[in-house]
């Protein structure tokens, strides 16, 4: 199946390219697995721990939700196997109650074993996501407020455009930028890691075409074709620069180094502050007195 | 020249505003407006905008009634010119010719700053434009308007007292020459260099102007998300244009923006002259906030004023810390109640 799949691809014809699309926006059945199993590993240990099957249910709702939304007119789809977009993803570490850090780690794939490193670009932001993490749920919220008033749409918009001069309308304003650092492997990865992981399929031949293209094209390609390992992913937003969340489109919400969701969105705000605002926000959370806030 | 103006100035009188801003905002040209606005009358512009070749909307025609007014003023409150100078540092025979008609009133912005808040009373904005200016505070000073307007008066109190000390500490290490050393030592030695001047006349800025003009189009920026170049235009000429790039970026030189050019920022900007270049610029002009629902309101509780006031003319560390320190207590104090 898989294999006439590429041979689609293969066909240059835009046209031909845009009616495949759904078939191929869909994860390898390799790293589907792997990621099923990871999960459920998860979740049956977090059942174990809480001593309910709140998880285990969300996820047999998740996968009757994913079979409804698959087939043609919201029917049921009763045959073939169970397919995993990138957009399911948050959906699933949200149910698991893990980060996307752990998920990537989990499944790695990376022959020499080494888990990926992650930090934040600055000593400020990594601080700021720590402190953040210790509040309590409400006082997160009164934070968020706090950041979004200080960085309104335009000051966002502006700190986008400086982080990458080229306009994208619509797609790159949702999410956040992080341009250096975020993800960084313990031991670097090259470029013809890079490209080997998508030499696993033929959409590679498409990529190499490409050669310095920039980080948009990329993202463009890898929506497009979402044919490249999950686990690979986390190597190509090293590569290019670019931040994992937004290289995968995921919502500002999803935790990939804060502890909870709020805390990554109070994140993607304050990333994109000026300055001279990020240090009047330092100065109030230290006065907020957030280390003896509660956890929630 | 001098009898050029004198003519001009025998011809016009003191009519409030000066000039007509939405005549100003019509010329659609970025050019022709900086041109018109800076450089002087053209009657070709005139012709071309049809505006009224009687009132052009010039800023030296600006600085030349600010000198009618002045003189005005000065009368009807009894100043001499010896007092004015005592009390804004311009030099006696520089206020006689403004107050003459024999030059406009275009001083740098370190002077302008005390002559019109010590010996007018007034705004800077009202002064040079003959009419009130407003200013909106950026997000950061809004916040700390209503952080503070939320709490409770002793608790107010008590941070208004925190960003005084905080301002008195910073005047000793100023008078001391421990933040300027190269400034102390030249005030030692010759008893009538260095900043001496700016140390005795009140309301005259401690640090560089420069510095002050700096930070402030840095501040109007972070809170509008604007480059300089989309305040002024993508059309901005190239003298203003370099005027921008050495004010913000290029450390290297001193700049020191002519009083015109700083006008033709606060026209363009909407803010009044006074944010630009006092140190504390809620003195005589009235400042708006944004409140919990997103609207304008004017500021007018003095404690929270003065506040602000405080931290504007302090060094930008000092300022980050104290209106963090505003808001993170207000923040504090809203989750235990």
């Amino acid at each position: 199946m898989a294999e006439t799949e590429n041979k689609k691809t293969a066909a240059p014809d835009p046209a031909a390219d845009k009616a495949d699309e759904t078939v191929y926006r869909r994860l390898l059945s390799e790293d589907e697995e792997k990621i099923y199993s990871f999960i459920r590993a998860k979740i049956k240990a977090a059942d174990e721990r809480e001593g309910t099957g709140n998880h285990t249910k969300a996820l047999v709702g998740f996968e009757k939700s994913l079979n409804r939304t698959r087939g043609d007119n919201l029917r049921p789809k009763t045959k073939g196997k169970k397919r995993l977009c990138y957009e399911h993803i948050p959906e699933l570490i949200n149910i698991a109650g893990i980060s996307y850090l752990e998920l990537i780690n989990g499944i790695s794939t990376d022959p020499d074993g080494n888990p990926f490193e992650a930090r934040w670009a600055t000593r400020q932001e990594a601080e700021m996501c720590a402190l953040c993490d210790m509040l309590s749920e409400d006082k997160r919220d009164q934070v968020l407020n706090l950041v979004r008033e200080l960085a309104s749409d335009e000051v966002r918009k502006l700190n986008l455009e400086n982080a990458d001069q080229e306009n994208t309308d619509g797609i790159i304003q949702r999410s956040r930028v992080i341009t250096a650092d975020e993800m960084q492997p313990v031991d670097k990865v090259t470029v013809a890691n890079i490209l080997r992981a998508f030499d696993e399929s033929e959409i590679a031949t498409r990529m190499k075409g490409m050669g310095d293209a920039n980080a948009y094209t990329w993202r463009f390609r890898l929506f497009r074709f979402n044919l490249i390992r999950f686990s690979r992913l986390a190597h190509a937003a090293v590569e290019s620069d670019i931040s994992l969340h937004w290289l995968l489109g995921l919502d500002e919400s999803t935790p990939l180094l804060a502890k909870y969701g709020r805390t990554e969105t109070v994140m993607a705000y304050f990333c994109l502050l000026p300055v001279s605002r990020k240090n009047i926000v330092m100065e109030a959370m230290t006065h907020t007195g957030g280390k003896d806030g509660e956890s929630a | 020249m001098t009898s050029d103006i004198q003519n001009r100035i025998a011809e016009m009188e003191l009519r409030l505003p000066y000039f007509d801003k939405e005549a100003l905002r019509s010329v659609s040209d970025l050019s022709d407006r900086y041109h018109l606005a800076t450089i002087g009358a053209d009657d070709r512009l005139a012709e071309k905008y049809q505006l009224d070749p009687n009132r052009l909307p010039d800023l030296i025609v600006c600085q030349i009634m600010a000198g009618m007014y002045i003189r005005e003023q000065m009368a009807a409150k009894g100043i001499r010119a010896v007092e004015a100078c005592e009390l804004s540092g311009i030099n006696k025979t520089m206020i006689s010719k403004v107050m003459n008609g024999a030059r406009p009133f275009s001083f740098v912005p370190s002077v302008v700053t005390p002559f019109c808040y010590n010996v007018l009373h007034e705004s800077c904005h009202k002064v040079m434009f003959g009419e009130e200016g407003r200013i909106e505070l950026p997000a950061p000073y809004s916040l700390a308007a209503r952080a503070l307007l939320g709490m409770e008066k002793s608790e107010r109190e008590a941070q208004l007292r925190y960003a005084r000390k905080q301002a008195e500490l910073f005047d000793l290490q100023y008078r001391k020459g421990l933040l300027f050393p190269e400034i102390g030592k030249a005030t030692e030695s010759s008893g009538k260099k260095g900043n001496q001047n700016q140390k005795i006349i009140p309301n005259a800025p401690r640090r560089d102007q420069f510095l002050i003009i700096r930070e402030r189009i840095q501040e109007f920026l972070d809170d509008t998300g604007r480059r300089p170049v989309m305040v002024l235009g993508q059309g901005t000429p190239p003298v203003i244009r370099n005027i921008m790039r050495r004010l913000l970026l290029d450390l290297s030189e001193n700049p020191s923006p002519r009083l015109t050019i700083l006008m033709y920022l606060s026209f363009e900007t909407g803010l009044a002259m006074d944010y630009f270049i006092a140190e504390d610029f809620t003195k005589y002009v009235p400042c708006f906030y944004t409140d919990e629902n997103g609207n304008r309101v004017e500021l007018k509780d003095r404690e929270v004023l003065q506040f602000i006031g405080t931290c504007a003319a302090l060094p930008p560390e000092t300022r980050e810390k104290l209106i963090g320190k505003a808001i993170g207590v207000s923040l504090d104090s809203s989750k235990k109640t």
